[in-house]
């Protein structure tokens, strides 16, 4: 079945992938805070701050963060220390276009029932991000909502964009340089920890009366498990266990990390050291499909499934340039 | 008729003089199309944007052209719905790179995002009309007056004169500081009885005009600025600049008689804020917003949960 237009496919192909880069853009300006945590791919969210008092700050990159905040949640679950302990989920947005009504962030209602704060850029100037403080979250969440809302509000203006550098005025108030996300975060766990409002480090505007939604789990942050990613999720769990203990036990000098441009390039990558270089170390890029065919352990894998049935009488073969 | 036959005998001398009354040529070609094409009515070149975007427009780049000519002053662009204004003015020193860069590609120097919060502006409001004012000055609509009146802080108005007959030429601008506009306790319920009105509700009374609304006893033509008479169709050098001149002394500290022959005086301290008021400002509103949203939503909720 041909596309309508010849690019069609590529124009959304661009446009859907826009955000993975400006959300890896983000996690690399705040990666040195010790609070921060970033979700496994198809999560509800895209990250969480740390917000429980006196926690210390994490160590390790975003993947062993993953991992431990993983792990403690499970071995902790239903004592008093997992009651205590505050998340505040965000995510990243953003918008393609250098028009003002048009950078309107949509979310939705699931989404919205948990999220904390939102995180904004405009590829117009990526140097810039906003942070949207989200008042809707609600304690009990209802069943699977997928309506789309609005984030912020944002109006067409009556001058050309160049007149206004192609980000929207509407949302100047919450928006603040890159490098300032940094200070923000920590403004706001401070807020969540009931130290104040969240002020923006940049515009000075103080946010009153607003304090972040914080959960205790961190269910929003990995693929929930009515979704098609959730066992695909369990199966690296179970890869990553296994590294792990190569690692500690039998001193194998091989790590396995989260791709840090999600969700698009590969499932997983394996860190092993350069041979010639000390600094660098190699990456190899790993693709993980799970088989569903029962084998023997004898078999030579002569009939392994390469592609997948898709709707409309497609089908979608693994590893092309496009699909992962 | 001819009784002596005169007439007769001068056909009869005709006809014997042309023995050969017909050419042996052929016949001349006559054309049957019509001498002119009927005139196909061509459309009106008419812009595709609204008076008001039209109007917004001159005004920024006019006083940012101003600006980069001088090399003094900045205009920024502030939310549509912002309840203090839709530009401010603010000080600024372009470099000779930034004018170079704004004649050729009109590009703005600096926009409200770089600029660091303490800054202090000058929020400007701008209103224009299809229709022309007369002399009493332009009216303010229900809509406007409410915009004008969420915000204590004083601000410049800018009035456009000539309105849609005014869209090609650098006409008179009537700019008004806004702490001169006193509406009266009865002109206030007018203006708020008006805007709560549905589609189909007929308005109760005339919205005042903007002399009915001034406190200072003079007029709007007081307030006149640019009013170059007969020669505002010439050509202009330099459009707008008394406008410009008079938003570089609003953004100095000394004060200064305005309107220019009256004896009020302004103190141009209490038309700056900082830009950290205008972002704040700017959030209340929002928040106002949502939580209008929030409390509809969860009215409606709580309906459900109690049943």
């Amino acid at each position: 079945m041909a596309a309508a237009h010849p690019l069609e496919v590529l124009s959304a192909f661009i446009s859907r992938r826009r955000g993975t880069f400006n959300e890896a853009e983000v996690f690399h300006a705040v990666r040195d805070s010790g609070f921060v945590f970033r979700s496994f791919e198809f999560a509800r969210v895209d990250g969480a701050v740390l917000a429980t008092d006196g926690a210390a700050p994490a160590s390790g990159n975003y993947t062993e963060r993953f991992w431990d905040l993983n792990e403690l949640v499970r071995m902790t679950r239903g004592s008093v220390e997992h009651r205590a302990r505050k998340l505040v989920l965000f995510d990243v947005k953003s918008s393609t276009s250098e028009r003002a009504e048009n950078q309107i962030y949509i979310t939705t209602i699931w989404q919205q029932e948990q999220t904390g704060f939102y995180l904004a850029t405009c590829p117009a100037d990526p140097s810039f991000v906003e942070v949207f403080p989200n008042r809707f979250a609600k304690h009990h969440s209802t069943a699977l909502d997928g309506r789309k809302v609005a984030v912020n509000e944002s109006r067409k203006a009556m001058v050309p964009p160049s007149a206004y550098g192609f980000l929207s005025p509407c949302n100047s108030s919450y928006r603040m340089p890159l490098s300032l996300l940094p200070q923000a975060i920590e403004n706001i766990r401070r807020c969540a920890q009931g130290h104040g409002d969240y002020i923006n480090p940049w515009t000075g505007a103080q946010f009153t009366g607003w304090k972040p939604h914080a959960v205790c789990d961190n269910e929003s942050l990995a693929p929930t498990e009515d979704s098609q990613h959730y066992t695909s999720f369990k199966g690296l769990l179970e890869l990553w266990r296994g590294f792990r203990v190569a690692r500690s036990r039998d001193n194998l000098d091989i790590e396995l990390e989260l791709v840090n441009l999600q969700p698009q390039l590969a499932d997983f990558k394996l860190l092993l050291p350069e041979l010639h270089n000390l600094t660098h170390r190699r990456q190899v890029f790993v693709q993980y499909k799970i088989d569903g065919l029962y084998r023997s352990p004898a078999n030579t894998l002569t009939k392994v499934a390469i592609a997948r049935n898709h709707r409309k009488g497609r089908i979608n073969y693994y590893f092309t340039e496009f699909e992962r | 008729m001819d009784t002596r036959g005169e007439w007769v005998h001068k056909v009869v001398d005709i006809i014997k003089a042309t023995p050969e009354p017909r050419k042996s040529d052929a016949r001349p070609h006559r054309s049957t199309e019509l001498l002119e094409q009927p005139e196909i009515p061509s459309r009106l070149p008419l812009s595709d944007l609204h008076h008001t975007e039209t109007f917004h427009r001159r005004f920024f780049y006019t006083i940012m052209s101003r600006c980069a000519a001088h090399q003094s002053g900045l205009i920024i662009v502030l939310s549509r719905t912002h309840p203090l204004g839709d530009f401010a003015y603010c000080r600024y020193a372009w470099t000779a790179q930034q004018q170079q860069d704004f004649f050729q590609y009109h590009k703005v120097p600096c926009t409200i995002s770089h600029l660091p919060s303490t800054t202090p502006v000058i929020p400007l409001l701008l209103y224009t009309r299809k229709r022309e004012a007369t002399t009493r000055g332009p009216s303010l609509t229900a809509t406007e007056f409410m915009r004008l009146n969420t915000c204590p802080q004083v601000r410049l108005l800018i009035f456009d004169v000539f309105g849609l007959d005014g869209s090609s030429i650098y006409g008179p601008l009537l700019v008004v500081p806004s702490d001169d506009i006193r509406p009266t306790t009865a002109q206030v319920n007018l203006f708020q009885s008006n805007s709560n009105k549905s589609k189909d509700e007929e308005f109760e009374g005339r919205v005042p005009l903007l002399a009915e609304l001034l406190c200072t006893g003079l007029n709007p033509t007081d307030y006149i600025m640019s009013a170059a008479g007969p020669l505002l169709f010439d050509s202009h050098v330099d459009p707008w600049e008394d406008v410009w001149k008079l938003l570089e002394s609003t953004s100095c500290l000394e004060s200064f008689n305005f309107p220019r022959d009256s004896t009020i005086q302004r103190y141009p301290a209490s038309y700056q804020l900082n830009l950290q008021e205008v972002h704040q400002i700017l959030i209340d509103q929002h928040a106002l917003h949502e939580r209008d949203v929030f409390t509809e939503a969860h009215g409606n909720e709580s309906d459900d949960e109690n049943q």
